[in-house]
């Protein structure tokens, strides 16, 4: 099944095994959209997580586009760490489908299927970690490129 | 056990062979009407496509990103197809859902029309790769994926069903044949029971060998009757033809829907110009002879 190739693309369900991540995504619902529908805004408090399946979406805050979401990409994941309140606007910019996990679907599992809880909180950790790295990276690249800006101005 | 077979055979084979031609049948009709919707709506699909792509031919649209344009075009054709079909009949998704919600589970969405939109979608990086890929085979991945497509109320499946309708005019013939021969195994030591000195007390051993023999012919009759009707249905109203022509229409528009996307996305149109422009730096820079500008203008022409 396609929507299960996507599914299992995206970091969260690494090192799950399809049947496990049929399991999770059987609580699952999908929500359509269309262009310039939100999906949630900036200050939205939410407990679902978005697994886009196709189509795209914008990540923007104060109206400045600050990255592009496309299939197989994972958003609202921080609603995990209990922050309810969304930090940006997502809005669909195309015919998108987007996958919704609930909060306590995904926590629902530490009861039911401990194994399964822990490789998701694994994979989450992994993800935010990767982000962080890339969030470090690119505030050196403005560090470098603001010191070289002071030099030449100097 | 061979006995225990033989011994139902022999008293219920015919009622054995209308029971099994009733299920043929209404499996028959249900598989017939299910092609039927099939059909229909996959027509209505490839048309939607095929007009949105002639739109975007019209206005001359761009293509840059494919997989965008592609979620563009099929989310269009989505927008275009009906929720509420002769083929989603048990949608319930559709009036359990309240008008503000355009949520449904997910098992709902691969069973929608959303589902077969999910499967062209997943086989974005076909439309990608440059190269024409096998058309059948990749109608056959998307086709395979959609449930309604495979399956007759989201179990039995419809291949299956079709392949054993069409062995069943065949099989019924061997059915025949074998309650004849049941018929006759069960009547030849009858005569061996015959007393020909006393015929007259011998009635009842005739009045059964006679049966038995009826019986043999009997199930024949039965079986090249059920043959001939079924052989009737499957040659005026073709299941597997029908699939195979609802198969044949999706598998073109795929393959319009990649030319178009090739054809449109080519890189050749923009690097071919530029490169032409570089050529031409390069010679002014060089002073090369005139003749070898008209020759990259006839080129460019």
């Amino acid at each position: 099944m396609s929507v299960l190739q996507i599914v299992k693309g995206c970091p969260l369900f690494h090192d799950l095994y399809d049947a496990e991540i049929m399991t999770i995504c059987e609580s699952c619902s999908v929500k359509t959209l269309v262009p310039d529908d939100y999906i949630f805004k900036k200050g939205d408090e939410g407990d679902e997580i978005y697994l886009i399946l196709s189509g795209s979406a914008i990540v923007s805050k104060g109206g400045i586009e600050i990255a592009k979401l496309r299939k197989g990409d994972l958003f609202g994941e921080m609603v995990l760490l209990k922050e309810n309140v969304r930090h940006a606007d997502i809005m669909s910019d195309n015919y998108t489908d987007v996958l919704v996990l609930k909060y306590n679907d995904i926590f629902g599992l530490y009861q039911t299927n401990p194994k399964i809880f822990s490789l998701l909180i694994l994979n989450l950790s992994r993800l935010l970690a990767t982000r962080l790295k890339g969030a470090g990276s690119y505030i050196e690249e403005l560090k470098i490129k603001e010191f070289e800006r002071n030099k030449k101005a100097a | 056990m061979v006995e225990i077979i033989l011994g139902f055979f022999g008293n219920y084979l015919i009622e054995f062979m209308m029971a099994l031609l009733a299920s043929a049948l209404v499996f028959r009709y249900l598989a017939y009407r299910h092609s039927k919707d099939d059909e229909a709506y996959y027509s209505r699909f490839t048309r939607e496509l095929d007009t949105c792509i002639d739109e975007d031919k019209q206005k001359g649209l761009r293509i840059d990103d494919v997989d965008s344009y592609l979620s563009n075009i099929l989310g269009r054709v989505n927008q275009k197809l009906p929720t509420q079909t002769l083929r989603f009949r048990t949608n319930k998704n559709v009036s359990e859902r309240s008008s503000d919600d355009d949520r449904m589970s997910l098992g709902d969405y691969v069973g929608s029309k959303h589902g077969l939109i999910a499967s062209i979608q997943g086989e974005g990086s076909i439309f990608n790769c440059q190269v024409p890929p096998d058309f059948t085979e990749l109608t056959d991945r998307v086709m395979n994926d959609d449930k309604n497509w495979t399956k007759l109320f989201g179990h039995v499946p419809i291949e299956g069903v079709s392949r054993m309708i069409d062995i069943l005019p065949n099989l019924f013939i061997v059915f025949g044949v074998f309650g004849t021969f049941i018929g006759i195994a069960m009547a030849l030591p009858e005569i061996a029971n015959l007393d020909f000195n006393n015929l007259e007390g011998s009635s009842d051993t005739l009045t059964r060998f006679v049966i038995n023999v009826a019986y043999a012919m009997k199930t024949s009759i039965a079986g090249i009757a059920f043959s001939l009707v079924l052989t009737f249905l499957n040659t005026f109203f073709p299941i597997q033809d029908m699939r195979e022509r609802t198969f044949k229409k999706v598998e073109t528009t795929m393959q319009i829907l990649w030319y178009h996307i090739q054809n449109d996305s080519s890189k050749d149109k923009i690097i071919f110009p530029q490169i032409l422009e570089v050529l031409k730096e390069i010679s002014q820079k060089l002073n090369l002879p005139k003749d070898l500008e008209e020759l990259s203008k006839r080129k460019a022409s």
